[in-house]
């Protein structure tokens, strides 16, 4: 149970139900951070903009993103986005070794330095709000300056997701695994 | 001198300097963060158009959102979006002792119940990611759903405002006081 119910598209207007529907037509499982912002329905529409540009136009690839989302999941402890996005970064080839190591919070010495870099930007951010000189001069080297910002404000985006997941104790579904 | 250099609107296509026009006319001091985001144009409209709900529709009220924004980029130290927002906080009202505390990170005892309840919400999810029953239950109580909701999505805008800020080292325009 989270912590204030979901709200309900019966009781939106026909302009926030279009919201609604265009934000669920590319969200699989109902439940999830949505489910609170849309007591906002027009934030909710902005918010989902965003993610559906990091989703369906982003410069980044999907495995590069979800890298990114799941660090970012796992250290802000929120398990519902852990869980879609365990999901996807199966379907889009993240080596389960990556998974699992960022579910467990263990070493990352078996990962390959693109992965590294992918894992330790949203940590170094999260943890200090900047990057090491010597994890920025990474992030240049390997990544041109469109998805350099991208992976910034991906990491600010999930923070916003995860913050929405963690206020109002999301669950992630029956079942799943997370951490 | 930011770590990246600014995006420049003549490399632009004329869709992507529509976006920049739009993004520009409304934020004075040189589009700081923006100047940054701008290398991926069509996802910074985005964020753009997320800050524009909150500055234009947003069901919190001017003064409590000042508190907010404040109160996350003294944390973060992002010194450009505390210029700015030190301006906007004055028009709103903010009393000048409670904008000089938040600058000293100084006790916050001569503030109002509700702006002691704004820097202990911002913090806490901040620093703890989550937030503790009680103080879920006095945000609940204070600000409603909506507010509620909105607050916690305006602090995760402003991480990734910091974040770009501090990461790329985006300075305030000469002569700011800041921090």
């Amino acid at each position: 149970m989270s912590r204030i119910p979901h709200a309900k598209r019966e009781e939106l207007s026909p302009e926030q139900q279009k919201i609604w529907d265009h934000i669920h037509a590319v969200r699989s499982g109902g439940g999830g951070p949505y489910s609170m912002l849309m007591h906002v329905p027009a934030l909710a529409g902005h918010v989902a903009a965003t993610e559906d540009y990091f989703r369906l136009d982003s410069a980044l690839s999907d495995a590069d993103r979800e890298i990114v989302i799941l660090a970012a999941a796992r250290e802000l402890g929120a398990h519902y986005p852990w869980m879609r996005h365990e999901a996807r970064a199966c379907q889009v080839g993240v080596r389960m070794e990556v998974i699992e190591t960022l579910r467990a919070q263990g070493s990352i010495d078996g990962f390959t330095a693109r992965e590294k870099l992918l894992a330790e930007i949203p940590l170094g951010l999260m943890r200090d709000h900047r990057l090491s000189d010597d994890l920025f001069a990474r992030a240049e080297r390997e990544l041109d300056r469109r998805q350099l910002v991208e992976v910034i404000a991906l990491v600010g985006h999930y923070s916003t997701i995860g913050f929405i997941a963690n206020s109002f104790e999301l669950p992630a579904p029956a079942g799943s695994k997370t951490f | 001198m930011s770590k990246l250099p600014n995006a420049t609107r003549d490399g632009l296509t004329t869709d992507q300097q529509k976006i920049w026009d739009r993004i520009f006319e409304g934020r004075s001091g040189g589009g700081g963060p923006y100047s940054m985001l701008m290398h991926s144009p069509e996802m910074a409209q985005h964020f753009a158009a997320t800050e524009d709900y909150f500055r234009n529709n947003s069901k919190l009220p001017d003064a409590d959102r000042e508190v907010i924004i404040l109160t996350a980029a003294r944390e973060v130290d992002a010194r450009y979006a505390w210029s700015r927002h030190e301006i906007r906080a004055h028009k709103v009202g903010m009393k000048p002792e409670v904008i000089e505390a938040l600058r000293a990170k100084a006790p916050i005892d001569k503030f109002t119940g509700r702006e002691r309840l704004l820097v202990e919400f911002t913090r806490t999810l901040m620093h703890e990611h989550t937030l503790p029953d009680e103080l879920f239950a006095r945000m609940e109580s204070e600000f409603g759903r909506a507010k509620f909701i909105e607050a916690v999505g305006l602090l995760g805008h402003y991480i990734t405002i910091g974040t770009v800020i501090r990461m790329f080292d985006v300075t305030p325009p000469e002569g700011s006081r800041t921090f």
